[in-house]
């Protein structure tokens, strides 16, 4: 810091304040940095402190304070958590409650690698990559009424529940890949597969993963939506329907010492204004998708905290291939020239996201550093006219009634479009049938959507771009594409994959079977009370087992 | 009098056929498939498996089939399961309608007892202050959307006041304060539109009775102001109020599709809109049903009150 004045310091010193406090995030950070002139080493050092531990670029909040036993954490979720089997929920709220009840096997970490949970240590894997051998973790008893070990066997009898078609499992196609699960003895699982598979692990790691034990299934006649209980670090307590739902401390938790909570009151409060307004008046501690809109505010309550910055969501323009003229590269390539990804986003994101071009952001390790597309209307025009549309051409722009930060930009990408002589009409549906005209019976021109949640590329190439997968909404059909995506999956080796996804990606940005737009942000919102919490970029409230209060 | 209430009763029978075939068709008229829309699309399912869930809902019987399926249900007792939750919605709805009907309860009365008051007042203290800013205040109220108040009660009494939660619900076995602290603020969102409503209808139905001959004759007689309000003027000037009345308060029940939603309240109506969106047909046709139901036992009580007040209309 040698070599700045007295106001440049003063500068660092706020900027830096701001930059800890999440008040601005790295980006804001650094341009401000450069707009007052601060050396390029100071900037550099802003940078670092608003993104501490560099690729995860999730933030702590209140890491350095003690942890404290005891106490309620007070939850705000977005929904109700409505549906408890862990093995056929979809909610992501009902997720975000049966994570603390239920575990899987391994977990993913904040920086999105793998690691173990219930399995003592990441499992050895065959030469061929085909076989799994897990070692259970010892001493991890169920919760009451079950309260015995968890062995093998209630691996085996949970993967078998997974995909059993009475139970119409959530898991189904993602354990497509095992041949077989085996319990050789008390402590050993035995996964074998019938091809290699890299995201193998990430799959695992998902929360649908969960071990239960035969006997309470069996108990409660099948039934898991009103009743659980698994090994987590919190015992279900109580479900009142639509009102809250409360967990306790699991005092035999293996992990001794957590979790800290003496237990966690969710409440569902959908309104997103409501859940802020919760969190302000003290109706609870802590808000899972603060809504991005009030992030100013919330930020401004010196009460408060804010965990989060970027998520694995994904928002682009989904493309259909089977309609002309949009099967020719020449009218998606103009499309994409058209755009301004900074104005698309700001509806979305209140300056609280990310444009990018490719799927995989920075920080993550199959991200692809390509050179910005600007926007070119003239070039836009002239590559329309070759492809035969020199008068422009008509279009319906397909998105979401429920979440305006789709809607909202999808009217900011017409209005783009309308300036290369695309006129467009945005046509908004409300979510069944907007997913049966997206996925099912692919009725639609385009359409700007999103997907969330990954922790494996693998997952989002594989279900959007393989020829084969259901999901493909696009009708992209690319042999060389479908050949790396197998590629892809079949090693495990980082570096060689990272190489695959890279050429997969410049591929994609050649064919634009669909167009990237942004990457929206997530926080969670708590008192500045609430320690030891670290943002997930899946979203998952994973880490409120080592959270705790701190007394003021 | 007991034939009138036994004629009504009678009557509701096909009405109620009517409206359960009409509940039942058009959800079904929706573009939309409820086990797309259940699985979510983040989970991937192959055409078999798809099969196998349609089956296991039912969703592979003809509509008719279906339908006759679901009354025999229905005349049982048993409404059905819920598509999405699983859950048996006779129970879903034993805990969801008291809220509704509480809350519905509770905006009646702050939309009818103190509006019934002013609104007599206004129109006795016709073009005093009093009655200037009270048609001012019904314009406000009336012309206030629901949702646009809650907004402000929630601003003032939550979030700035701190006198009350902003959002929430407690059952009344969680404490009786804490059960009315989570009730007032909805009830007033839903309830003060009403009392504008109300308060209207009365002020020009009072006046209206004021100017009849029967009232110049009963003052001529020499009344007292009171009881010329209490006997001649209010049992006439009534019957349009109970009619006001009747229809606002079956129309509270679509008020709170968005209340219980802004106010996190485990009520039918949120249930409702939410599974409207996810086409969990049961759900949707059921809680139709059972709101049609109140719906027509409501003009039943307003048709029985109307026969109290009238007594012409017993014996018509």
């Amino acid at each position: 810091m040698t070599g700045l004045d007295n106001q440049e310091r003063g500068h660092f010193h706020d900027l830096l304040d701001k930059a800890i406090s999440g008040q601005l995030d790295r980006r804001q950070v650094m341009a401000r940095g450069a707009a007052l002139g601060l050396s390029a080493a100071s900037v550099f050092t802003l940078g670092a402190a608003a993104a501490p531990g560099t690729t995860s670029v999730s933030r702590v909040a209140r890491q350095d304070a003690t942890p404290v036993a005891g106490g309620i954490l007070r939850v705000g979720l977005q929904g109700d958590p409505a549906q408890l089997d862990p093995h056929t929920t979809n909610l992501t709220a009902a997720i975000h409650v049966t994570e603390h009840i239920y575990e899987g096997l391994v977990v993913e970490n904040p920086d999105l690698t793998i690691g173990p949970w219930l399995a003592a240590e990441l499992p050895t894997v065959s030469e061929d990559g085909l076989t799994y051998t897990f070692t259970l973790r010892e001493g991890v008893m169920f919760h009451p009424p079950v309260s015995r070990p968890m062995t093998s066997a209630d691996v085996v009898y949970s993967f078998g529940r997974m995909v059993d078609p009475a139970i119409a499992g959530n898991a189904v196609s993602l354990l497509e890949p095992i041949a077989s699960v085996e319990a050789p003895d008390d402590r050993t699982v035995v996964m074998t597969l019938s091809s290699p598979n890299a995201a193998f692990l990430a799959t695992l790691a998902g929360r649908q993963i969960a071990i239960v034990p035969q006997e309470f299934v069996e108990e409660n006649g099948g039934d898991l939506n009103l009743a659980a209980c698994g090994t987590g670090p919190f015992v279900f307590e109580e479900y009142v329907p639509a009102t809250r739902l409360t967990v306790t401390k699991n005092a035999e938790y293996w992990d001794t010492g957590k979790p800290y909570l003496d237990g966690i009151e969710f409440t569902p409060i959908s309104d997103d204004t409501q859940r802020t307004n919760a969190i302000v008046t003290d109706t609870v501690d802590f808000i899972e998708y603060a809504p991005l809109a009030d992030i100013e505010r919330l930020r401004g309550e010196s009460s408060l905290m804010i965990a989060g910055e970027i998520n694995t969501n994904i928002r682009f323009i989904g493309i259909n291939l089977r309609r002309e003229p949009l099967s020719d590269v020449r009218v998606r390539r103009a499309i994409a020239m058209a755009l301004n990804r900074a104005e698309i986003l700001e509806p979305a994101t209140f300056g609280n996201g990310t444009a990018t071009e490719v799927i995989f952001p920075e920080g993550n390790w199959a991200h692809v550093p390509v050179e910005e597309t600007p926007q070119d209307i003239e070039g836009a025009i002239a590559l329309l006219a070759e492809a035969g549309f020199p008068d422009g051409l008509e279009l319906e722009i397909l998105s979401w009634s429920a979440y305006s930060f789709l809607s909202q930009p999808s009217y900011v990408v017409q209005s783009q479009l309308e300036a290369i002589g695309i006129t467009s009409e945005v046509v908004l549906e409300e979510n069944a049938t907007y997913i049966e005209r997206y996925l099912t019976t692919n009725d639609f021109d385009i359409t700007v959507t999103g997907t969330s949640g990954f922790v494996d590329p693998h997952e989002v190439y594989a279900d959007n771009f393989l020829s084969t997968s259901p999901s493909n909404a696009a009708g992209y059909n690319n042999p060389m594409v479908d050949q790396l995506i197998a590629d892809g999956n079949a090693t495990t080796d980082q570096a060689a994959r990272a190489e695959i996804y890279t050429q997969l990606q410049q591929i994609l940005l050649e064919d634009l079977p669909w167009i990237n737009l942004f990457i929206a942000n997530q926080y969670e919102a708590m008192k500045s009370t609430v320690g030891g919490y670290t943002h997930y970029p899946t979203g998952s409230l994973f880490s409120l087992r080592e959270t705790f209060i701190a007394p003021e | 009098m007991l034939r009138y209430i036994a004629g009504r009763i009678v009557l509701m029978i096909p009405i109620l056929i009517g409206v359960s075939i009409v509940a039942f068709g058009l959800i079904r008229f929706v573009p939309g498939d409820p086990v797309t829309a259940i699985i979510g699309p983040g989970t991937r399912f192959n055409e078999e498996q798809l099969a196998n869930l349609r089956e296991r809902y039912g969703l592979n019987d003809s509509v008719v089939v279906q339908y006759f399926k679901w009354m025999g249900l229905v005349l049982q007792g048993d409404l059905g399961t819920s598509l999405r939750t699983r859950l048996p919605l006779t129970e879903e709805l034993g805990a969801r309608l008291p809220v509704t009907l509480e809350l519905t309860i509770w905006a009646t009365i702050i939309g009818t007892i103190p509006a019934v008051a002013l609104g007599i007042l206004a129109a006795l203290k016709r073009n005093s202050w009093f009655d200037v800013s009270a048609t001012i205040g019904t314009l406000i109220g009336t012309s206030v959307p629901n949702f646009l108040l809650a907004v402000f009660l929630v601003l003032l009494f939550a979030v700035e006041l701190r006198w009350l939660p902003p959002l929430g619900y407690e059952r009344w076995r969680d404490g009786v304060w804490a059960h009315c602290q989570t009730m007032i603020l909805p009830a007033l969102c839903l309830g003060l539109p009403l009392a504008a409503t109300v308060m209207r209808f009365t002020r020009s139905s009072v006046l209206e009775t004021i100017g009849q001959d029967y009232v110049r004759t009963a003052r001529a007689k020499g009344m007292s102001q009171r009881s010329v309000i209490m006997r001649h003027v209010l049992p006439n000037a009534s019957i349009p109020i109970i009619t006001v009345v009747g229809i606002q308060v079956a129309g509270l029940l679509g008020g709170t599709v968005i209340i219980e939603q802004i106010f996190s309240m485990p009520g039918v109506g949120r249930y409702v809109y939410e599974s409207i969106s996810n086409r969990d047909y049961p759900v949707v046709q059921s809680v139709t049903l059972v709101i049609a139901a109140i719906f027509v036992l409501v003009s039943l009580v307003v048709d029985i009150l109307y026969a109290i007040v009238d007594p012409r209309l017993r014996t018509g």
